[in-house]
C-alpha cells in the first residue's frame, strides 16, 4: 500500500489522484450474447450467480464493481460510458447511485420470484420499496432494460407482470390452459371478474356441454358503463347471452390479448362484436387501440365494430335529456383528431374495407365539424 | 310578406358520406363531402336531364373535405379564373383551376411548403371589383390564427396599398392642377401616365402572396370566416366571439361577444357561420345557444348589434332566450340585393328572413323522402341512424338567371345540402 505522500508525488493532477485512490474494479457483464437465449429455469440460476458474484466481490475481496449493461431500454447498444453502473465512483451523484440500487433490488426480486415460481405484479414490486423506486414507471423502465439485456422475448418471462386491469363477464365457464406448463385458470360463469393472467400461447377452452347462443360481445371503454350493462343484464329474467368486456380506459395488453383469443373461438363466429367508447378524441383512439395494433397482431381484435357513442346521438338527444352535456373541443383535441384521421385513413393504418372504417371516419369528421365532444355515460 | 320557395330539382345520394359545404357560381353548384370528393353540378340542365348526368367529380383527400369556396373572375385581357379551394379534415388546403366549359379540374399549388404545414380549417375568397384592389384569400387555422393572402392573377403584382398611395398622390396633383391651371408640368404628367398604361403583354401566373396573420388573443378554434367588399374580415371562434379586423392593416377593430345564454361551460355558443351582406355594411353571425341556434345582425361601420332573427316560442315569454332554429345553425347566405338572409340548421329547416323587418318570410321543412327519385332516398345511414329529418349543413342563395329552367331567370333561388347526402335546388314562386 502506497502512502498518500507517494501517491501525491506520483499523481500530477487531481483526477489521477482520485483514480489512484479508487479500489480495484471488477467488471460484471449483465446478460449474454444476443444469440444465447435463456431457458426459463436457467434464468433464475443466472441471476443468482450474478448476485453471488457481486456479494463476494464486496465481502471477500473488498473490490469495487461495475455492471455493464450493453442494451438500452429500447434494445439499442449503449455507449461505453452510459452502460456502466458503478458501486463506488468519485463522480457518483445521488441519482446515479440510486440507479445501481434499483437495479440490484430488482434483480433480487426477480431472482426470488423465479425461484419460488411465483408471479408478481409491477405494482407489488413498486410498493415493496416506494422510497427507492419513487415512481412505478421507474420499475417498468428497469424491467424493460433487464429484459433487453437478457435478450428475453417478453418482460413476462421475468415473472413480473402488469397488474390486470380489464374486467370481463362471460355467460359460460372458460378454462385458460398454459400450453407450456399445463397450468390452467378458470374464468367464472356469470360473474364480473378480472381477466386472469395468461400468455400468448395459452388455449381457451369452453367448459360447457351445451353452449348458449352468444349474441353479442360488447367492449366498453368505461367501468361505470360496464357495471350498468351488467346490472341491466342481471335484472332481466331471460337475458340475451352476451360477453361484456372493459379495459377501463386505454386497454392493457392482457385485455387486448383476451379479446384476440376470444376471436379465435369458433362458438363466437356468428356473434356480433361491438365496441362502445366516449364521443371524444380519446374514445376514438381507444377504439382503434382495440381494433388495430401497430406492434403485434396478437393484440388486435379486428372483428370489433365501433357502434358508439356517436356525437350525432348526443346532439339528437340534447333537447330531451338534461344529463347530456357537450363540451367544446380544445385546440389540443382538434390537433389530435386531425392527426388521427390522417394517420388512420391517409396513411391507411385502418384499411378502407374494415367494417369500422366508415363509422370511425364519420365520427372524427363530425366531432371536428361540430367542434364538440361528449361522454358515453349519457346514452348508455 | 311571406315568400314561397318551390323545389325545382333535387338529387339524393349525391355523395357517399356527409356533405359539409355548398357554394355556387355559374356554371356550377359545388359541394364537398366527407367521402373526400368535391363535386361540380352543372346549373344548366335540359328538361329531361338529372343533376347526376351533368356532374363532374374530383377526388381530393382520403380524410374527407369540408369548407369549399369559389373564386370566379374575369381579369384584364379577358382571362377567366374559376378556382375552387377546399380544406381536408387533415387540415390541408387544396386549390383547383376549373375549365368552365366541361368542368375539368387541375390542381394548383398556390401555397408555399411552409404555409402548407399549418392545420387550416375555414377558407374564403374575396373578389374585388376594383382593379386597383387585390383579390384576397383568407383561411383560419385550428389555433385561431387568420391568414390573409393577396391573389395576383398575373406575374406582375399590383399592391393595393401602394396603388392607393399613388391614387391619393394623383388626386392631390389633380387638385393642385385645377387650382393652378397653368402648371408647366402638365405635359410631363400625361407622358408618365401613358408610359404606365402601356406595359406590353401580361403573363398569366396566378399566385398568392401572404399579406399577414391576425393572431387571436388566446388560442381558440377559429370556426368561421368572411370578408366584405368594404375591406373588413370577420373571424368567428368556438368560444363564441367574433373579431372584425381591417383588411388593409389587419388590425382588429371590433370584438362581438356574449351571444346566447351565458353561464356554465356546457352552454355552447360556438360561432358556426359568418356572412357579410353584399354591400358590406351588415354582418350576420350564427352561433349556438345551448342546443338552439341564434342568428344576430351587426352593422359594421360602428360595430353595433342591430338585432336578432328569432322565431316566436314559449321560451320568449319566459325571456330565457330567443333563437332562429331549434338546432345549431350551420350556414347563412344573403340574397344578391342583401334584403333577405337564408339560414339553415340541425332542425332540418331552411329559413328566409327579411333583413329590414327581421321577420321570417319563409320556412322550408326538409324531409329525406322529398327526393324525387325514390332510389336515391336515404332514410337511414350505414350506421343505422335515421335521416328522415336530415340536418341542413349548407345553404346558398342563387341569383336570377344562374340556374336553367322555368322561372329561374326572373326569380332568385336557394340551394342546400343535407346530412341525408342530398343536394336540393329551389326557386322563389310567383312572377317577378
Amino acid at each position: 500500500m502506497k502512502s498518500l505522500k507517494v501517491l501525491t508525488e506520483q499523481c500530477l493532477t487531481k483526477n489521477d489522484l482520485v483514480t489512484a485512490l479508487l479500489p480495484e474494479v471488477r467488471s460484471v457483464q449483465f446478460g449474454q450474447a444476443d444469440t444465447d437465449k435463456f431457458k426459463h429455469d436457467e434464468l433464475a440460476n443466472y441471476i443468482e450467480g450474478i448476485i453471488i458474484l457481486l456479494c463476494s466481490c464486496i465481502e471477500y475481496h473488498q473490490h469495487n464493481f461495475e455492471i455493464i449493461l450493453k442494451h438500452g431500454v429500447n434494445g439499442k447498444m449503449h455507449t461505453a460510458k452510459s452502460s456502466k453502473l458503478s458501486l463506488i465512483n468519485y463522480y457518483n451523484t445521488e441519482k446515479t447511485s440510486s440507479k445501481l440500487s434499483i437495479f440490484l433490488s430488482l434483480i433480487n426480486v426477480i431472482e426470488s420470484t423465479l425461484k419460488k415460481n411465483e408471479v408478481r405484479t409491477i405494482r407489488d414490486v413498486y410498493y415493496g420499496n416506494v422510497e427507492l423506486y419513487k415512481n412505478q414507471n421507474t420499475v417498468v423502465y428497469w424491467l424493460n432494460k433487464i429484459q433487453k439485456n437478457l435478450s428475453l422475448k417478453s418482460r413476462n418471462e421475468l415473472n413480473i407482470i402488469p397488474a390486470q386491469k380489464g374486467l370481463c363477464y362471460i355467460p359460460f365457464q372458460l378454462r385458460i390452459v398454459n400450453q407450456k406448463t399445463g397450468n390452467y385458470t378458470f374464468v367464472a360463469k356469470n360473474e364480473s371478474t378480472l381477466i386472469p393472467h395468461f400468455t400468448k400461447d395459452s388455449n381457451f377452452i369452453i367448459e360447457e356441454i351445451e353452449l348458449p347462443n352468444i349474441s353479442k360481445i360488447i367492449v366498453v371503454e368505461k367501468e361505470a358503463v360496464y357495471d350498468k350493462f351488467i346490472r341491466y343484464h342481471c335484472s332481466n329474467i331471460n337475458p340475451e347471452k352476451m360477453i361484456i368486456v372493459t379495459g377501463k380506459g386505454y386497454p392493457d395488453f392482457l385485455t387486448r390479448l383476451f379479446l384476440n383469443k376470444l376471436q379465435t373461438l369458433k362458438a363466437l363466429d356468428e356473434s356480433s362484436w361491438e365496441i362502445y367508447v366516449d364521443a371524444d378524441p380519446y374514445g376514438i383512439s381507444i377504439a382503434t387501440k382495440y381494433i388495430i395494433s401497430t406492434s403485434d397482431q396478437m393484440y388486435s381484435c379486428r372483428k370489433l365494430i365501433h357502434k358508439g357513442a356517436r356525437i350525432s346521438h348526443l346532439i339528437h338527444n340534447l333537447n330531451q335529456s338534461k344529463h347530456i352535456q357537450l363540451l367544446n373541443l380544445t385546440t389540443r383535441d382538434i390537433t389530435y383528431l386531425m392527426k388521427m384521421i390522417s394517420r388512420l385513413f391517409n396513411n391507411e393504418a385502418l384499411s378502407h374495407n374494415h367494417s369500422s372504417s366508415f363509422s370511425i371516419k364519420t365520427e372524427i369528421q363530425r366531432q371536428l365539424f361540430f367542434a364538440k365532444k361528449g361522454e358515453m355515460n349519457a346514452l348508455y | 310578406m311571406s315568400k314561397i320557395f318551390i323545389s325545382t330539382v333535387n338529387c339524393g345520394k349525391a355523395h357517399d358520406a356527409d356533405i359539409y359545404g355548398v357554394t355556387i357560381s355559374n356554371p356550377f353548384t359545388v359541394t364537398c363531402s366527407g367521402d373526400g370528393f368535391v363535386k361540380l353540378w352543372f346549373n344548366n340542365l335540359l328538361d329531361n336531364e338529372t343533376p347526376k348526368e351533368r356532374m363532374v367529380s374530383q377526388f381530393v383527400h382520403k380524410t374527407g373535405v369540408h369548407h369549399v369556396d369559389i373564386f370566379h373572375s374575369v381579369e384584364r385581357t379577358g382571362v377567366e379564373f374559376y378556382i375552387i379551394s377546399c380544406v381536408s379534415f387533415s387540415g390541408e388546403i387544396f386549390f383547383y383551376s376549373v375549365n368552365t366549359k366541361n368542368g375539368e379540374m387541375s390542381a394548383l399549388e398556390l401555397l408555399t411548403k411552409d404555409e402548407m404545414k399549418k392545420s387550416f380549417w375555414a377558407v374564403k375568397w374575396l373578389k374585388s371589383d376594383d382593379k386597383t384592389l387585390n383579390h384576397r384569400f383568407a383561411a383560419t387555422d385550428v389555433k385561431g390564427n387568420t391568414y390573409i393572402w393577396k391573389f395576383h392573377p398575373f406575374e406582375q403584382e399590383i399592391d393595393d396599398v401602394e396603388e392607393m398611395k399613388k391614387k391619393l398622390a394623383k388626386e392631390k396633383a389633380d387638385k393642385r392642377r385645377t387650382n393652378n391651371r397653368n402648371t408647366p408640368n402638365k405635359d410631363e404628367d400625361n407622358q408618365a401616365e401613358e408610359i404606365e398604361e402601356d406595359q406590353g403583354p401580361i403573363a398569366v401566373k396566378p399566385h398568392l402572396v401572404l399579406q399577414g396573420v391576425i393572431e387571436p388573443s388566446a388560442p381558440n378554434f377559429a370556426t368561421a370566416i368572411d370578408m366584405s367588399i368594404k375591406g373588413l374580415i370577420a373571424t368567428g371562434f368556438s368560444s363564441g366571439s367574433v373579431v372584425i379586423a381591417q383588411l388593409t392593416t389587419l388590425r382588429p377593430i371590433y370584438t362581438f361577444e356574449g351571444f346566447g345564454i351565458q353561464g356554465i361551460e356546457q352552454n355552447s355558443n360556438t360561432v358556426r357561420a359568418l356572412k357579410f351582406s353584399p354591400t358590406g355594411n351588415l354582418l350576420a353571425a350564427a352561433n349556438d345557444s345551448g342546443s338552439y341556434g341564434c342568428v344576430s345582425l351587426f352593422e359594421t361601420d360602428y360595430g353595433e348589434r342591430v338585432g336578432d332573427f328569432t322565431v316566436p316560442s314559449h321560451s320568449n315569454q319566459a325571456s330565457i332566450g330567443s333563437y332562429a332554429h331549434s338546432g345549431w345553425v350551420f350556414d347563412l347566405s344573403f340574397n344578391p340585393t342583401g334584403n333577405f338572409l337564408a339560414t339553415c340548421g340541425y332542425d332540418s329547416k331552411v329559413r328566409v328572413w327579411d333583413v329590414k323587418t327581421k321577420e321570417r318570410v319563409s320556412t322550408l321543412n326538409l324531409s329525406a323522402d322529398d327526393i324525387e327519385n325514390e332510389e336515391e332516398i336515404l332514410l337511414e345511414d350505414e350506421l343505422g341512424d335515421s335521416l328522415k329529418r336530415p340536418p341542413v349543413m349548407g345553404v346558398t342563395y342563387i341569383d336570377k338567371g344562374v340556374r336553367s329552367g322555368l322561372g329561374n331567370d326572373t326569380n332568385e333561388g336557394l340551394a342546400c345540402v343535407c346530412l341525408d347526402r342530398s343536394v336540393r335546388w329551389f326557386r322563389e314562386a310567383g312572377g317577378s
